[in-house]
Order: C-alpha cells, then sequence, then structure tokens
C-alpha cells in the first residue's frame, strides 16, 4: 500500500516536473505544419540551420528553409528594457536590447527587441538609427506581416532623421499598396511632408484625399480632418470650417476634436 | 382657386428630380487595365472634391494627372467641365464640350450636366438653351439608346420650368415624356394624370387664347378617360377629381357634382385603401373631393342669397357646404385644403349665426394635429426650395399657433424663405419677431436660439455679412445664455481672423475671455487674444492674455510654443530682462525633458523649432541689455556664448547668417576685431548669398541697432562715408533709411546724397525721396524743396509721388512758418496746401490719406490755425475705421495731438465726445488714462462752467 502511495506520488511529480518543462520548452514549427520540441533551440547561422536540445541532450538539426517559426522562452532582460522604456530611460534600455538582439539573432527575441530599441531610439531622439533599425525590422518581414504600427513608427523616424528620399519612397509605395488602412496613414503623412516642403496645396490634397477616399478608415479620420482644417486656416482658407464642423461632428470624443476647442 | 389648388398638390406627388442619369459609356481607352485604374480613381477623387466644394483643389488633382497620362484628356473633360460650372464658367465648360466628341452618350450627359448647372446657377434660359437643343436633336422621338435618357431629361426639364412657374413650357416639356417608353403602367398612369392636371392649370391661365383653352380641357379629358380605362385606384380617383374640375371650369357645376357624387363610394374605396394601408391621408382624392363638393354647395348658395324667398334652400345649401368644409379640416388635416376649408367653414358658420340668425354648432378645434400635419408639409416645400409656396404654408400654420414645439424653427424656415425671394423687409421682420419672441422662454430659449442662429448662416452662405452680423448681435443680445454663444463668439473671431481684421476678432476672443471663464473655447480664446494683441503691436497686454494661456495648457509641445510666444511678447515690449527668463525657462523645460513636449513627429519638430528661436532670442536679449552699465562686457560676452550655442545646435537655420553677423559685431565691440573678423569671414564663406555675408558693413550697424545702441551704429554707417567708392548705392539706401527711421537725419542726409548718384531710375528715386525727407528732419527745408522740385520736374508720374508731396508740404509749411511777415508767408502755405492737394488727388489707401490729414493739421497749427486743426484731428478720430491695424496708431496719434488743442480752445464738448470715441475704439489703447481724465475733467468744466 505504500509502495503504491509511492509511485503515485512519483508519478504526480513526473506530472508537475513534465508541465514546468512544458511551459518552459522552446519549440520549432516547421513548414509541413509539425513542431519540434525541446529544453532549448538554438540558431547556426554559418550551416544555417536550427538544432532543437531534448531533455536528455539528444539534438535535432533543421535546416532553416524548412522552418516557419520559432518559439523561444522570453529572456528576463526584455522586460527589463520595456520597464526602462517606459520610464524614458532609454540610455538604460538600449544596451540591454542591443545585447538581446545580438544574441537571440534569428531567436523570436532579436525581432521584438529591435522594435523595442526602434522607439527607445526615437524616444531618446536618435531618429537616424531609430529609422535605421525599423528599416532592417520591415525589410526582413513579409509584407502582410507588417503592423501599420511597425510602418508610422518607421516613418515617423525618417521624417525626424530628415530622410525625405527614403520616406517619400516607401510612402508613394504604401499610398499605391493593397492596404488601404495603411494608405490612408501613408497619405497623412505625406501630407505632413508636402506641408514641411513648402508645398501646401498638395499637402491639402492628401488631407482631402484619406477625407473624401478613405472615409470608410475611421481611425484615420480626426488626423486628416484636423491637418486639413489647420492647413487651410493657415491658408485663410474658410473652407476650414467644414473640415472642422465635421471632425467635431462626427469625431467628438477624439482628441483632434478636443484641441481644436471652441 | 379651387383648381389651382388641386394642381398644385397633384404636381407635387413628385418633387424631387429624377437622379442622374447614368448612361455613361466606357470610353475606349489605348490606356493599360492599371492606369485605367489609377485614372478613373483620379477622377472619382476630383468629382468628390468639387461636390465637397473644393472644386480649385480637382482642378489641380486633373491637372496632375493629365501631368501623368496625357492620353487622358478626353475622360478629364467630364471633370474640368464640373469645375468650370461649379465655378460658374460657363462659356468655358460649353467650349470644352465642344472638343468632345459629339454625339457620344458621355457626351449628351455632360451638355445635359451643363444645363442643370445653368439651372442651379438661376440661368434658366440657358439651361432651356441646353434642354430644348438637346430634345430638338430628335424631332420624331428619340432614338431606343437615349430614349431612357430622353425620358429623364424631359421629365426633369419640366419641374425645372415648374418652379420657376412657366406652365405652357413644363405642359410641353411633359408630354416629351410620353414618347419614351415607359416600361410601366402604374409609371404611365401616373404621367398621364399629372400632364392631365398640367393642362387644366395651363387652360386657367388668364393669357391662354380661348381656343386653346377648349383644345388643353379636351386632351386633360382624354388623359382621364385613358387612364380611368385601365384601373381603379388611386389615379383612377384622381382623375375622377380633375374632371369634375373641367366641367367647373366648362361652367357645369352640375355636371361636376354628379361626376363626385356618382362615384363617392369609390373615391371611399380609395380613401380607405390608403387608411389602411397607413399612406398619409394627403394622398387621399378625398379631401379635395369634398372641397369641391363645399365649394361647389357654396358657390350655389351664394348665388340664391339675393333672393330671399329661397331663404330655407340657401341655408340648407351653406349649410351643406360648411359641413364639407369642416369634414375636411377635421378629417384630413394634413391635406393642403384643410386650413383654407376650416376658414370658408368658420365664414360660413359666422355669416349663419349674424345673418341668418341660426345657431351653428361648432366641431372641437384640434389644432395639435393640423398644425403637425401642415408643419410637414412646409417642411417638405422648404426643403425642396419651393420657397414661395413654403413661406405661405408657414404663414397659414403661425397664424394658428406659435408656440408648439418646434414653432422657432418655424419662424427661421419663414424668415429664411423670404431671405430666398430676396424679401428683405419680411425676413427683417421674421428674424426680429423671432429674436424676441423666443429669449424670453424657458422651454423654447434653446431652440430659438439656434433658430437665429440659422438665419444668420443663410445669409453667411450668401455672404451678405453685414445682414449676417447684424442678426449675431440680435443672437447676443436676446440668447447671452445660449449653449452656443461661446462657440459662435470663437467662430465669429476665426472668421475675422481669417480675414485679418484683428480688432474684430479680438472683441470676440476678449468676449469669451471675460464672460464665458468656463467654456472649454476659454483657453484657445486666450491664446488667440494674445495673438491679436500682438499683431496690433499692444505686446503689454498680450503678455497677461499669454500668461492666463499658459496657465491653462497643462503639456505638450503647444506648452513650448506658448512659452516661446510669451516670451517674445516680453521682447517686443521691450522688457528684456522678463524675455530673458522667459526664453531661459522654456529651454530649460525643454532640456529636462524633450519627450516630454514631442508626443507627435510633428511636435518634434514644433520643439525643435521652439529651440532654435528661442536660444537666439535669448542671445539676442543679453545683446540688449544695458543696465547697469559696467555689466555691459559681461552681457556682451552673455550674448556671443549664445550665438555659439545657437550656431552649433542649428547651423542650417535661417538665422544663422544674422547670428553670425551679430557675434562678429559683438566681438568688435569687445575690442576682439580679429575673432569679429573670423566671423565675418565665416559668415562670407558659409552664407555667401546671405544679406549679411553681401554687407557686412550694414550687418555690423544693423546688430548694433537691434542692440539698441543706436550712437554706435550712426558710427558704423558713417564710416560709409568715408570710401563711399567702396559701397553700391543700394546699400548707401539701405544704410540711409534704417537711420531715417531711427531719426539720425545728419548722416541720414549723407548716406542718401552718396544713393543719389546712382544712375538707375527707381533707385534714384527712392533715395531722393529719403534724401528730400532727410532734409526735412534735419529742419533743411528749402534744400528739401529743391530736391522734391527736381523729383517732379523729372517723374510727375512716379509711384513716389504722393510720398514727395507729403513730405513737401511740410517743407513749405515750415518755410511758411520762418517767415517773418504773414503776407511772405502765405505763398509757402498755399504751396503747402497745393502739395496736399496733390495727395489727396492720388492716395486711396486709408494709410495715406490719414497720414495726409495728420499732415494738414500740423500744417494748419504751423500756419497758427488751432481750429482747424482741431478739426482735422477730429475727422480722422470720428471717421475712420479703427478696425485698420495700419491706421490704428495714427489715430491714437491724432487723438494725442488733438486733446491738448481742444483744451486750449475750451472745447469741452468736443473733448467729451474725442474722449470717448477713443475709450470706445481703443479699450486697452495706450492713452486710456490720458482719455479718461480728459473726459474728467472736460465734464467738470462743462458742470462748472469754468
Amino acid at each position: 500500500m505504500k509502495h503504491k502511495f509511492i509511485v503515485m506520488g512519483v508519478g504526480v511529480l513526473g506530472v508537475i516536473l513534465a508541465t514546468a518543462g512544458f511551459a518552459k520548452a522552446e519549440s520549432v514549427n516547421k513548414h509541413d505544419g509539425t513542431e519540434v520540441r525541446g529544453n532549448k533551440v538554438k540558431w547556426f547561422a554559418v550551416r544555417q540551420e536550427y538544432q532543437v536540445e531534448d531533455a536528455e541532450g539528444s539534438i535535432i538539426t533543421i535546416p532553416v528553409d524548412d522552418v516557419a517559426s520559432v518559439r523561444i522562452t522570453k529572456p528576463v532582460e526584455f522586460d527589463k528594457a520595456a520597464q526602462a522604456c517606459d520610464a524614458k530611460q532609454y540610455d538604460v534600455a538600449i544596451p540591454i536590447l542591443e545585447d538581446l538582439i545580438s544574441r537571440y539573432k534569428r531567436l523570436e527575441w532579436d525581432g521584438k527587441a529591435s522594435e523595442l530599441l526602434a522607439k527607445a531610439c526615437f524616444g531618446k531622439g536618435d531618429y537616424k538609427k531609430a529609422a535605421q533599425v525599423m528599416g532592417g525590422i520591415i525589410e526582413g518581414t513579409p509584407k502582410s506581416l507588417v503592423t501599420d504600427d511597425q510602418n508610422a513608427l518607421y516613418w515617423s523616424a525618417l521624417l525626424n532623421a530628415q530622410m525625405m528620399a527614403v520616406l517619400k519612397k516607401n510612402l508613394n509605395e504604401a499610398i499605391a499598396g493593397e492596404s488601404r488602412s495603411l494608405a490612408a496613414l501613408a497619405l497623412i503623412r505625406r501630407g505632413e511632408m508636402n506641408k514641411e516642403d513648402g508645398k501646401r496645396e498638395d499637402a491639402v490634397l492628401d488631407f482631402l484625399r484619406v477625407i473624401l477616399v478613405y472615409d470608410d478608415i475611421l481611425q484615420v479620420q480626426p488626423e486628416a480632418l484636423y491637418k486639413g482644417a489647420k492647413l487651410l486656416d493657415e491658408m485663410r482658407d474658410p473652407r476650414a470650417d467644414e473640415l472642422k464642423k465635421r471632425l467635431t461632428s462626427r469625431y467628438s470624443d477624439s482628441p483632434y476634436a478636443r484641441k481644436l476647442g471652441g | 382657386m379651387v383648381t389651382n389648388k388641386l394642381c398644385m398638390s397633384g404636381l407635387r406627388v413628385i418633387r424631387r428630380f429624377l437622379a442622374g442619369a447614368v448612361f455613361l459609356l466606357s470610353v475606349s481607352s489605348i490606356l493599360a487595365g492599371d492606369e485605367q485604374t489609377e485614372i478613373q480613381n483620379e477622377l472619382k477623387f476630383a468629382s468628390e472634391l468639387i461636390k465637397a466644394k473644393f472644386p480649385d483643389y480637382a482642378q489641380k488633382s486633373v491637372d496632375k494627372l493629365l501631368i501623368k497620362y496625357p492620353a487622358a484628356k478626353a475622360e478629364a473633360s467630364r471633370v474640368r467641365i464640373e469645375v468650370l460650372t461649379s465655378r460658374g464658367k460657363f462659356d468655358e465648360a460649353e467650349a470644352v464640350l465642344k472638343t468632345m466628341p459629339p454625339g457620344t452618350p458621355e457626351t449628351i450627359v455632360m451638355y445635359l450636366a451643363v444645363g442643370d448647372q445653368y439651372y442651379a446657377f438661376s440661368r434658366m434660359k440657358d439651361a432651356q438653351r441646353i434642354y430644348e437643343g438637346f430634345f430638338k436633336q430628335f424631332p420624331k422621338g428619340p432614338p431606343a439608346e437615349v430614349a431612357r435618357l430622353y425620358g429623364e431629361s424631359a421629365y426633369k426639364f419640366s419641374q425645372m420650368l415648374l418652379l420657376v412657374g412657366d406652365l405652357p413650357a413644363a405642359l410641353e416639356a411633359y408630354r416629351r415624356v410620353l414618347t419614351c417608353p415607359l416600361n410601366s403602367s402604374e409609371i404611365e398612369r401616373r404621367v398621364k394624370t399629372e400632364i392631365a392636371e398640367l393642362c387644366l392649370r395651363v387652360a386657367q391661365l388668364n393669357e391662354t387664347p380661348a381656343a386653346k383653352k377648349k383644345d388643353l380641357l379636351a386632351e386633360a379629358l382624354k388623359l382621364c378617360n385613358e387612364v380611368q380605362w385601365s384601373g381603379t385606384d388611386l389615379w383612377f380617383a384622381k382623375t375622377l377629381v380633375i374632371m369634375a374640375h373641367i366641367h367647373m371650369v366648362n361652367g357645369d357645376p352640375s355636371r361636376a357634382r354628379k361626376v363626385l357624387t356618382d362615384y363617392m363610394g369609390m373615391l371611399s374605396d380609395v380613401d380607405k385603401m390608403l387608411r389602411e394601408s397607413k399612406e398619409s391621408s394627403k394622398l387621399s382624392p378625398m379631401a379635395e373631393c369634398k372641397f369641391l363638393l363645399g365649394t361647389l354647395c357654396e358657390d350655389e348658395a351664394r348665388a340664391l342669397m339675393s333672393d330671399k324667398t329661397k331663404d330655407p334652400e340657401t341655408i340648407k345649401l351653406f349649410a351643406q357646404a360648411m359641413s364639407q368644409f369642416y369634414t375636411v379640416a377635421q378629417n384630413y388635416p394634413g391635406s393642403t385644403w384643410a386650413p383654407e376649408a376650416r376658414r370658408r367653414a368658420d365664414g360660413i358658420a359666422d355669416m349663419l349665426e349674424t345673418d341668418y340668425g341660426k345657431t351653428v354648432k361648432r366641431p372641437e378645434r384640434n389644432n395639435t394635429q393640423m398644425v403637425s400635419e401642415q408643419l410637414k408639409e412646409a417642411r417638405v416645400l422648404f426643403q425642396n426650395q419651393e420657397f414661395k409656396a413654403s413661406a405661405e404654408k408657414y404663414i397659414e400654420v403661425l397664424n394658428m399657433a406659435d408656440d408648439f414645439k418646434g414653432a422657432p424653427w418655424a419662424v427661421s424656415e419663414l424668415a429664411r424663405s423670404y431671405i430666398e425671394l430676396n424679401d428683405a423687409p419680411y425676413a427683417q421682420a421674421m428674424t426680429g419677431f423671432l429674436a424676441e419672441r423666443y429669449s424670453q422662454t424657458t422651454n423654447r430659449y434653446e431652440e430659438g436660439g439656434n433658430a437665429l442662429l440659422a438665419v444668420a448662416v443663410a445669409y453667411d452662405e450668401r455672404k451678405a455679412q453685414p445682414k449676417a452680423d447684424a442678426v449675431y448681435d440680435l443672437f447676443f443680445a436676446n440668447y447671452p445664455d445660449h449653449s452656443k454663444a461661446p462657440a459662435i463668439l470663437f467662430r465669429q473671431g476665426e472668421v475675422a481672423l481669417r480675414l485679418t481684421n484683428y480688432v474684430a476678432a479680438l472683441k470676440n476672443y476678449q468676449r469669451i475671455v471675460e464672460t464665458y471663464p468656463r467654456n472649454r473655447a476659454y483657453p484657445d480664446a486666450l491664446s488667440r487674444a494674445g495673438y491679436c494683441l500682438s499683431m496690433l503691436g499692444d505686446h503689454t497686454n498680450a503678455i497677461p492674455m499669454l500668461t492666463n494661456y499658459i496657465a491653462q495648457v497643462f503639456s505638450g509641445a503647444e506648452m513650448v510654443t506658448s512659452r516661446l510666444r510669451l516670451a517674445d511678447e516680453y521682447r517686443q515690449a521691450n522688457m528684456i530682462v522678463p524675455a530673458l527668463n522667459e526664453y531661459a525657462r522654456l529651454l530649460k523645460l525643454i532640456a529636462q525633458d524633450s519627450a516630454k513636449y514631442s508626443e507627435t513627429p510633428e511636435d518634434v519638430a514644433r520643439v525643435k523649432r521652439a529651440t532654435e528661436f528661442a536660444l537666439y532670442s535669448k542671445a539676442q536679449c543679453y545683446s540688449r541689455l544695458r543696465d547697469p552699465a559696467d555689466q555691459i562686457p559681461s552681457y556682451q560676452q552673455k550674448a556671443v556664448e549664445g550665438y555659439e550655442l545657437f550656431m552649433k545646435d542649428f547651423p542650417k537655420s535661417e538665422l544663422a547668417p544674422a547670428a553670425l553677423g551679430a557675434m562678429g559685431t559683438l566681438n568688435y565691440l569687445m575690442n576682439k576685431a580679429d575673432v569679429a573678423g573670423k566671423c565675418f569671414e565665416r559668415l562670407k564663406a558659409d552664407y555667401p548669398n546671405s544679406v549679411q555675408a553681401l554687407d557686412t558693413v550694414f550687418v555690423r550697424a544693423d546688430a548694433l541697432m537691434s542692440m539698441g545702441d543706436v550712437q554706435k551704429a550712426v558710427v558704423v554707417f558713417g564710416e560709409m562715408l568715408k570710401s563711399p567708392q567702396s559701397f553700391k548705392p543700394t546699400q548707401f539706401l539701405r544704410a540711409g533709411r534704417v537711420l531715417l527711421e531711427a531719426q539720425e537725419y545728419d548722416v541720414a542726409k549723407g548716406l542718401f546724397a552718396e544713393a543719389i548718384k546712382t544712375q538707375d531710375v527707381p533707385l534714384w528715386q527712392a533715395a531722393s525721396l529719403g534724401y528730400g525727407q532727410a532734409l526735412v528732419g534735419a529742419a533743411d527745408y528749402e534744400a528739401a524743396i529743391g530736391v522734391y522740385t527736381n523729383f517732379l520736374g523729372k517723374y510727375a508720374k512716379s509711384g513716389y509721388v504722393i510720398e514727395v508731396n507729403l513730405s513737401l508740404s511740410r517743407a513749405y509749411a515750415e518755410m511758411g512758418k520762418k517767415m517773418p511777415e504773414a503776407q511772405k508767408a502765405k505763398p509757402y502755405f498755399d504751396k503747402a496746401y497745393g502739395a496736399m492737394g496733390k495727395v489727396r488727388q492720388y492716395a486711396r489707401d486709408p494709410e495715406l490719406l490719414v497720414r495726409a490729414d495728420l499732415e494738414m493739421a500740423a500744417i494748419q497749427l504751423l500756419q497758427g490755425d488751432k481750429m482747424g486743426a482741431m478739426a482735422s484731428y477730429m475727422k480722422i478720430l470720428l471717421f475712420t475705421d479703427p478696425s485698420n491695424q495700419k491706421v490704428r496708431p495714427l489715430v491714437e496719434q491724432a487723438f494725442d495731438n488733438a486733446l491738448p488743442l481742444m483744451k486750449d480752445l475750451g472745447r469741452y464738448q468736443d473733448m467729451v465726445e474725442a474722449c470717448e470715441t477713443y475709450l470706445k475704439q481703443f479699450p486697452t489703447g495706450r492713452l486710456v488714462i490720458k482719455a479718461r481724465q480728459g473726459r474728467d475733467e472736460a465734464k467738470a468744466r462743462l458742470a462748472t462752467g469754468r
């Protein structure tokens, strides 16, 4: 009877360990749908392959061409860096993130750390580096997986770094692209750029295009209306009132409507 | 009258124009699919821009498209025509139409669209030309491919003609609808019914010849028969009523009555059917039918009235008529007949009681339903822009009651109908009524205010600004507590600001600041009031506005820019130490946490710009500090350090050449000639095209001027005269002008004397004017007269003639004053007035005219004519528009000069008037205390008679 209890105890412990091991497990998902789990996943750049090491220490090698994605345990430093970014301690966050990027190359967290690094550089005012990092991320990601937020950050960094030629090219590609929400966002940025260049009528056209052609992309409407109205105001064009009216009546809760005042 | 009403009601069943035709065929194109899509998208965008009232941008968009795709010219013509017509440029639009391939469906549609725009611009004759031109292309009826377009256009055109009251032409257009296949017996019967109604209406016109009337009535009867043969429904019932009318017009009331009574059962069924299907009772022919029957009875009774023996029969007929009319009023309150029916029934009831001694039991009145139903109809008419009919309907409604929910809107729409009808007195009367009637009520207060604002907007849209302003004034006077009052004030401020009318804008913003401190427009009003004050040069008053504004703005880039504005105001008010403190505080804030103020890329740019200006201005402030004198070298050192920092951080700034110039000058002042030299060398090397690099002497002197060290600046400018061959005439002119403004006439004279050696005529003219002005300033009047006489002898038509004469008149007057005897002085004063006459002859600019008046007063004073001078000053005070910012300082100067004159002459009543005018026009002006004291003193003198 006692023996039975011991057996049961070992069994429970085994389940607990197995569960703990499962929670910490890293894995490689292959294009054929199979998942290879293990304690540790490593990347070998020279051989262009992943190695999955299981609990017993045996290693499975997987060529990069077979890999769809990898899942790696979140490094503790990542949260530290994120916290430092939130506290605007960019000088603390940046070296941590750079270290993570080099240590976790092609191991999931390099991408996430890069994005955070770009944000930190932007916050610090190092726009050139922010643009460089974001450009790298976007280039290395399939177009369909790049989010609007990532693009927005990239464009802002380019704008502030005065890398106008690259920005213009990117914006024009987005405007001609398939994603309507991205095109609308790109139009607003191009409007800002045109305004900065003194091409105020071109800027108005960009804002109006968002308002009239992309009226289904609601999330960008307040910004387009606000910026269009402000610019028309600067140009002493009374039609600014129409845009303001539209902003305050349709998007009264948006921060841009509140910014208008009155 | 009855018949008119019938026809109107029938035609109102369909009022809205049919939607635009959709026969656009795709234009064959040599362009590839993607390009074609892009072109179509751009053209669609351009059309949207036109609809959103941005035709200028639509044009720009199309122009850009054509640069990219020149082959898309034909397709772009459509948008181009839309752009042109929306701007009223019809000749150009028609010219573009002529370039389009004739006879294609697209060309035809565009052609008709131009017609529609002519109609929208109230150019009916041109619309008619376009439409008739289209119909004439198909004298034997339209071919199958354009039949639908033809029918729709005929219907649309007939509606246009109806709205402008051209009934015969409308009928002709309407008949064309029947020449097209209508593809639905329902539509066909409806069209036929409406044509029958129109025939009847045209037949009743006085100008229609008798023979034609007969034909029209026959045509109407034929159409009614055709409708009745193909079904018993609403259209059957309507044609019955039309037929009854035809019999009445033909003078056969018994037959009319027979038609109605014979088919009463059928009419009741239609009425019941409409009620059961919850259709509006307005559509029911029953109301019309009963009204008609009532009219028949009334007409018959009135014919019998003269024969007293037939009183019983007369009374019976009147009673029948009254009953019919009351039925219409009670059971069909929404029909167009109801109000008239009630009036007639009440009239008959009064007559039966007073003339025939009968007791009449009148039905209980239920105004609510009738008001509500009639109001709906009035609204529909108003929305359909049938303003004459809507005004009549609103009058009917408001005569029944004027304190129901929606009454203020009814009055507002009535006023707006009159505005549309260009009936100004009635529009004004209704607006006044609206302002007063509901402003004292609690339950209609908000609605009343909103309704009044809608009238103001109607004037705004017609660009009738004085009238719109008058309505806004009524609003603020009658609805001061209205929830929209602050927003409207703010908007009015924005409009004035856009027109750079800072005085008017300030008035609105200040009203918000003073009256609505809890409104959300308050912070922005503070900001804009500060801006207006700044633009009016009232920097000391702008400071408290901006200080208050900053207290309202907690964070963000706005905080940074508003602090920069405050610092700039201090600087411009010459309060250098507070300005310096503000710039330093701002730079510290940014340095501590720039991210806090840079949430968006736009914010980043704003903060960067603010840093750039603050750094530059801070250094500039140090260079201007003069107190205590022993600290000046230390201040200058700080200024140099400030400029160095600025150059390090913003080497590409547009202020960089000025900063380098100032650094050079400061080093020169600090006896660091070698460092100064390096600064100027760098200026020439790095910014070779800057104004500063091209004229370093000027830069040094100008920098000294900006530091407030005029004496040293004069010395530097004077150095130019030591080696005049090293400088160009333009440099002498520029330097001379600076010294002229600083009233350093002696050196200025020398500089201008060098400048006039030029061979360049425009430059010579400008330099001669400056030379003469410097000579007048230096009291060398005789020489000035010589310079000006030479000028006018050579260039009597120069653009400087006004300025030359203005200064010349002063020179002559001063010479006159010098003369010991009046007789010798007179010719000079005559010439002074003569020169002033030339100024008045040519000057159109308000500023110049006021300057001429000021100069006139000065001449009068020189001549000893105090009374004349006072009159000249009063003219400026009372008749000048003080909202012109260029003129304002001159008006203030006139007031300042006039006050002691008035006192001297004992003109206390004028003094009170002048002071009060000043206080009203310049409530925060620099002479407010003087004006108050002057007014009080003058009043005391008037009261005591001393």
